[in-house]
């Protein structure tokens, strides 16, 4: 176990302190900003902006999938580039187990996911709080905060991080990035409406309505809130799983 | 040139074909099953295979991320000729399977003509993978000139909303997705092939600059 927790720990540590983390952090934010602050243009354009809730929700589901995809990009190299730079092979030396490096590798993606969107979430929230020109009381950011973190943060981060590092561990990093790439265009050119969203959907799937909900569109569907759940969990869960039974991956026990 | 394109399909190697034929198929397989209420031609040729092609640019054409860019940076006579060979061979390549993936649409599912798909494509695939070309020349780690230039489509392909604003329908990389409201799809792609070209200009200065490697 203290050998997996290395693992995680220094996972965590070299994702965090890359420049390109704070590069693609910086950049959703700026976008979030000019999508979102409650300046009088934006609060003319977005008709409920001046409500806590939808904004933590526009921001979930709009901004953060800029963020994600840049950090799809970071998570998916770090199976390959292990291999490349010889360092799998001097784990394998060691004695660490297959489920030790994976699991380390996996989680310590997840914490590193999980950390960046939680900062990217409340350092936009802050700034929403400090810059609305009308009244707003702390619990009305905090609760669709709190929120935000237990039905989207959570659940996406764990698909984003498991899906990026354990499948080009199983196929090509660039066979990787245009799969991606032509899901999460899926995902930026689908258009809400008052049905049911697709399962498939990241972000903006139903699971995100539990954050905020249009009036006027107010019936939530529980089996698609359900669906998006455990599409996202799931197909992280599956994917490990395949990384796990594939063979030589590691060295024979 | 002959020696230098085969030398160049030998570093490439076979994952690229494979990779291509599989996406080539795909979009032809995707024509077939695609609804009438979906514009097949725009999303596939002005969105999807446009940033394939920058993909292929960004990980398969790459440049200071190369193992041994410092080496043909001392030695060669220009860098810039090295960058641009490499590039047009893979863009060159990349336009190849764009082409098959065209007919064989066009077979299952004809709406527009093939010189109409061409100028579709071209300005966006030219703009996006010579952006990751240019950045591929900045940027000495691997990936990061995809990762730059996957976040501009993707935010392109988000913000459809600021064609508010005047003058943006000119320089938007994917008019005719947006339905191209104004008919001014031929100005945008002139805009966007020059702007291309552009980049290469800054490729070509960076490329001189005597501490490149």
């Amino acid at each position: 176990m203290r050998k997996m927790f290395s693992v995680i720990y220094y996972e965590y540590k070299m994702q965090m302190k890359r420049l390109a983390t704070w590069g693609i952090l910086l950049a959703a934010t700026i976008l979030s900003f000019l999508d979102n602050l409650p300046t009088a243009r934006n609060l003319n354009r977005l008709e409920f902006l001046n409500e806590p809730a939808y904004f933590i929700y526009r921001v979930i589901s709009l901004d953060s999938l800029v963020l994600l995809f840049g950090l799809m990009f970071l998570l998916a190299e770090r199976f390959p580039l292990d291999s490349k730079t010889g360092m799998k092979s001097l784990f394998m030396t060691l004695a660490m187990q297959k489920w030790q490096y994976m699991l380390g590798k996996l989680l310590g993606g997840l914490l590193y996911t999980f950390s960046v969107l939680c900062i990217f979430l409340a350092l936009c929230t802050t700034i929403y709080f400090a810059a609305a020109p009308f009244a707003i009381s702390l619990p009305e950011c905090i609760i669709p905060f709190v929120k935000a973190i237990f039905v989207s943060v959570l659940p996406v981060s764990l698909f984003v991080s498991f899906c990026s590092i354990a499948l080009p561990g199983i196929m090509d990093i660039r066979l990787f990035y245009i799969l991606a790439a032509v899901f999460w265009g899926a995902n930026a050119a689908y258009v809400d409406s008052a049905d049911a969203n697709p399962f498939y959907l990241i972000t903006s799937g139903d699971l995100v309505h539990l954050i905020w909900i249009h009036p006027e569109w107010s019936y939530l569907d529980k089996g698609s809130v359900l669906a998006n759940g455990i599409f996202l969990m799931g197909s992280g869960l599956l994917f490990i799983g395949l990384l796990f039974l594939k063979p030589q991956f590691w060295r024979s026990e | 040139m002959i020696r230098r394109i085969k030398s160049e399909i030998k570093i490439i190697g076979i994952n690229f074909f494979i990779v291509a034929v599989f996406f080539t198929i795909a979009v032809i397989a995707f024509a077939i099953i695609a609804g009438e209420l979906l514009d097949f031609y725009s999303v596939s040729f002005e969105v999807i295979f446009p940033f394939f092609v920058t993909i292929i640019a960004g990980e398969w054409g790459k440049t200071r991320a190369d193992g041994n860019f410092d080496i043909i940076a001392s030695q060669s006579k220009s860098v810039f000729h090295w960058v641009l060979c490499r590039y047009v061979i893979i863009f060159g390549l990349s336009c190849i399977f764009a082409i098959l993936s065209m007919t064989g649409a066009s077979a299952v599912r004809y709406e527009l003509p093939l010189w109409e798909l061409l100028i579709i494509y071209f300005p966006p695939a030219f703009f996006l993978s010579s952006l990751c070309a240019l950045f591929g020349i900045i940027c000495r780690q691997e990936h990061i000139a995809t990762l730059i230039c996957g976040i501009v489509w993707l935010i392109t392909l988000i913000a459809r909303s600021l064609l508010r604003l005047p003058g943006i329908e000119y320089l938007y990389l994917f008019i005719r997705y947006t339905g191209d409201p104004n008919h001014i799809w031929l100005w945008n792609k002139g805009i966007i092939t020059l702007a291309g070209l552009f980049l290469w200009g800054i490729l070509y200065g960076l490329c001189r600059r005597p501490n490149l490697s």
